[in-house]
């Protein structure tokens, strides 16, 4: 047994433990607090697993602002949960176990978690991490495998791709690899006398310029972002849905103002120096992450809601009245459509020059590589205004309907 | 007589209509986004019937070109990525025809949504209602055009969400319509997990999620078809499947969220959202598990016979001692599905193509049906049996239609719920010891005669309570109203263009030659 296996059972079970005690906890408040524990619980565990944009996600969305959110419901109802009149629903107890065990019954068969001969680790997935699908030989569009190539000679694990350079700097592996035989996902696109000329592309030729091919160093943002694009343009939209739905439903009519009273807070000096201090910073990092999210772990989603996160400190801290001077209604809204229509704008521009839809390359007929960067950062911060903007609109129209 | 090849083409461009399966859903989502900033009035409504009618015109397009294809489809890679790596719109003969149904149901509500809307929703939200209608709409398209697993889930969270959202904007004429949303939120997003679950053992299993090289894969590996993890994949498909095209007994959530929605948005849903649930279980079923595992292997016939045949029976009986209409027509649509699936779970050709003839037969005539209740609503701010008490001769064009649309839910001869019953019956007495199954068709068909009946003879025979004099349903809302129930007419006379087209798609589905 090793020391990750004995980690990942002490959180398991604490998430065991902590769900139990949501369920168990009769004040709403405590149980709140609890859902942000388990979440930070389980962004361990994906840690553990070496997902880092899922563990970032889970401690900023499920950790952070669902935790807000979710307090904020609180204040429309109880905070002692009813006490209910028949303990233990044993039909729907003996229903859920045997879903579970449904589920567990169909873990006998999967392949072991890690295990080399799982399917995910052959078919398909290799090339997505690798970043090689699509094969672009320094032409716009995706091409086809030149002749010769065979896909299943790639597949089989000869170390060329699955192995990691030690040294980030020495690019070698890639002249070794089965790809760079066949001439796909050549390093040197960007000649020398480019770099000569643009003396600070010289650090980035990790980074081959018209080969660019949807491959970033984080390899989820190349799949999120440019071979999946078209799933996150929807994710994000459901986004936006949320936020319209709420708008919808639950904000009160213009006529009778926004503005109810303004924040009990506003006179803890401590909190309004330590607030004032930290929100630059705050939006800083959110927007630090989603341009980082190419590089490292994070994007759009992660960056949104750090964003988000610094507008509702600050209406918790000042009120929202004073969140409505720097950010009125209206705007949010339209901020909110905006971040949409930019992922979408994208995919259409790609479109009207002569691609298919969000087909980056084609916004740098020159330089498809280019295309695809500049594709990819418009995306993400479409993704990130959406996400900021809809999570304030949410906390907005939880508070608005306190003051009934 | 429909000839889809005399449809024009307006824009005469070269080569624009290869992008017709992404335009299709990216237009109603653009658009969509942007009806927020399109004002007050009568505005978001004029925007939300361009927007659709644009759509409705590209589904007649694609269908077209569908069916002139030499494959018998059109694919689109998404970003030009590969379509085993990226995510590839797949439309053939049936999810074409799913989305003509789907557009065109839209954009014949949204027509008709204008009054209705006006009366029924506070006018300062009018935009964010037609922004959320039309996203609703992309996501139901969205899940229609894709061939992409988990792009259908992701489109599926969108037109849960839309839907959810909608259904609730019932609140201010009934309380009633915010548990409604609840309830369908939580059954319908415990639904969801088990589609996403289902698809992430897939996914575990074959290492891909566009649907075509799942199949394949499911095919090929030797021993993956016997594996636990395809099995309980399956189940959880079928479960939440089951759920999002309101199987009996899975259907709890539809009756409320129907009854306490908005006049338009029931018309909308009833015609579409669990149509659309159920072309979905055509996918899975046929196109990724294939006919032998699914109906073969597993006794999936077995389960969806048994489980339809109830639902026609339980909820026919259910809905004759109801006194709301729209709860009546909502108990009626479990029925209807009911038979859809029962077509379905047949395995044979008649049994899905009258399955597939059915989608568009009940979505003409139950959304012609809640047009007309919504009419109804609109003169009369309530639809239970005793204030259509004469109405007959006070709203006669709204009545007619209501009646026709329930002539064709009993499957009368002439209109185009007897041919799905047709082609069901062919189907039940096609399979052996399967027979009994026709009898429940026409049982169910009779239990349809006696609820239709008490809303006639209230209408038609029974004085009215008060000589309130009641107007004819404006223009706007007959027109539409007479679109779907005259269509339904239509069909039913001229079967050529459903019976060629669902035996098509039939085909394709099991996979037998043309």
């Amino acid at each position: 047994m090793t020391a990750v296996v004995l980690i990942d059972t002490l959180l398991l079970l604490l998430v065991t433990v902590t769900a139990v005690a949501i369920i168990e906890v009769r004040n709403l408040y405590a149980s709140a607090m609890l859902t942000s524990v388990y979440s930070l619980l389980l962004a361990l565990v994906w840690v553990n697993m070496h997902a880092m944009d899922v563990a970032f996600t889970e401690a900023a969305v499920g950790g952070g602002i669902s935790t807000i959110l979710l307090i904020g419901t609180l204040v429309h109802t109880a905070r002692e949960e009813k006490p209910l009149k028949q303990r233990v629903h044993w039909r729907a107890l003996l229903l859920t176990a045997l879903c579970g065990v449904a589920l567990i019954y169909g873990t006998f068969d999967m392949p072991r978690f890690g295990d080399p001969k799982a399917p995910i680790h052959h078919f398909r997935v290799p090339e997505m991490m690798a970043q090689t699908v699509g094969f672009a030989n320094s032409t716009a569009g995706k091409q086809p495998p030149p002749a010769g190539f065979d896909p299943a000679e790639y597949r089989s694990f000869n170390g060329a791709v699955a192995s990691v350079p030690v040294d980030p700097t020495d690019t070698g592996w890639r002249e070794n690899s089965v790809l760079a035989q066949h001439g796909i996902m050549l390093p040197k696109v960007l000649g020398d006398e480019v770099h000569a000329a643009h003396p600070a592309e010289a650090d980035h030729h990790q980074h081959p310029a018209d080969d660019f091919n949807g491959h970033v160093p984080n390899s989820v943002t190349s799949l999120l972002a440019a071979y999946r694009g078209y799933d996150t343009m929807f994710e994000t939209t459901v986004i936006f849905t949320a936020g319209m739905s709420l708008i919808m439903l639950l904000r009160r009519p213009r006529r009778e103002g926004y503005l109810q009273r303004s924040a009990p807070l506003a006179d803890q000096p401590v909190l309004r120096v330590v607030a004032k201090m930290s929100i630059p910073f705050i939006l800083l990092f959110g927007l630090y992450v989603i341009t980082h999210g190419e590089l490292g772990p994070g994007g759009g989603f992660q960056g949104g809601v750090v964003v988000a996160c610094a507008f509702i400190l600050f209406a918790l801290i000042f009120g929202r009245p004073a969140l409505y001077r720097v950010l009125p209604p209206p705007v949010c809204d339209l901020l909110t459509g905006l971040g949409v229509l930019m992922y979408a704008g994208t995919g259409a521009a790609c479109l009207l020059l002569g691609g298919n839809f969000l087909d980056y390359a084609q916004l740098n007929s020159l330089s498809p590589g280019d295309g695809e960067a500049l594709g990819m950062t418009l995306v993400e911060y479409g993704v990130g205004l959406t996400v900021s903007m809809v999570m304030v609109t949410i906390f907005n129209q939880l508070a608005e309907e306190q003051a009934k | 007589m429909l000839d889809l090849r005399q449809v024009p083409d307006l824009l005469q461009g070269p080569g624009w209509q290869a992008h017709l399966p992404v335009l299709i859903v990216t237009i109603p989502l653009i658009f969509g986004v942007l009806t927020i900033a399109t004002g007050k009035g009568w505005k978001p409504w004029a925007w939300a019937t361009a927007v659709t009618g644009t759509v409705f015109y590209l589904a007649l397009q694609l269908i077209q070109r569908v069916l002139a294809s030499p494959t018998g489809m059109v694919s689109y890679e998404l970003g030009n990525w590969p379509r085993q790596w990226g995510i590839e719109y797949r439309v053939d003969a049936l999810n074409a025809f799913i989305l003509l149904i789907v557009a065109g149901v839209g954009f014949v509500t949204t027509v008709y949504a204008k009054h209705s809307v006006e009366k029924e929703i506070p006018a300062d939200r009018h935009n964010f209602f037609y922004a959320v209608w039309l996203l609703a709409l992309c996501g139901l398209l969205g899940i229609t055009v894709t061939g992409d697993t988990f792009n259908v889930y992701v489109l599926l969270e969108i037109s849960s969400l839309t839907v959810y959202a909608l259904i609730a904007m019932g609140k201010d004429r009934h309380r009633g319509a915010l548990t409604a949303s609840l309830r369908y939120l939580i059954l319908g997003s415990v639904g969801a997990s088990f589609i996403l679950l289902g698809i992430g053992y897939l996914m575990m299993i074959t290492g891909t999620l566009n649907m075509q090289d799942m199949h394949e894969r499911l095919m090929s590996v030797p021993g993956i078809l016997e594996s636990r993890t395809v099995l309980v994949a399956f189940a959880l498909l079928l479960v939440g499947l089951s759920m999002k095209m309101a199987l009996f007994p899975l259907h709890m959530w539809l009756p409320r969220a129907y009854t306490y929605a908005p006049s338009a948005v029931s018309a909308l849903l009833a015609a579409t959202a669990t149509k659309v649930g159920v072309y979905m279980a055509f996918r899975f079923m046929f196109t990724i598990f294939g006919v032998g595992f699914s109906f073969i292997t597993m006794p999936t016939t077995l389960i969806l016979a048994s489980c339809a045949t109830a639902g026609i029976l339980v909820t026919g009986v259910t809905a004759i001692r109801q006194t709301n209409l729209k709860r009546l027509l909502a108990y009626s649509s479990v029925g209807q599905i009911g038979y859809i699936v029962l077509g379905f779970s047949l395995a044979n050709v008649n049994g899905v193509a009258g399955s597939v003839a059915h989608i568009l037969n009940h979505a003409l005539m139950k959304g012609g049906m809640f047009m007309a209740l919504g009419a109804i609503v609109y003169r009369l701010d309530r639809c239970d049996i005793r204030s259509v008490r004469g109405l007959g001769r006070k709203m006669p064009l709204t009545m007619a239609a209501f009646t026709v649309g329930g002539l064709g839910l009993v499957g009368f001869p002439l209109t185009a719920g007897f041919i799905s019953k047709w082609y069901l019956v062919q189907g039940c007495l096609d399979r052996p010891h399967m027979w009994p199954l026709a009898g429940v068709v026409l049982l169910g068909s009779l239990l349809a005669v006696v609820y239709t009946w008490r809303v006639v003879e209230a209408a038609y025979f029974q004085e009215p309570d008060d000589d309130r004099p009641v107007k004819e349903a404006p223009l706007l809302m007959l027109i539409p109203m007479w679109v779907m129930i005259g269509a339904s007419v239509f069909f039913g006379i001229n079967a050529t263009f459903t019976g060629k087209i669902s035996v098509t798609a039939a085909k394709a589905l099991l996979g037998v030659g043309p």
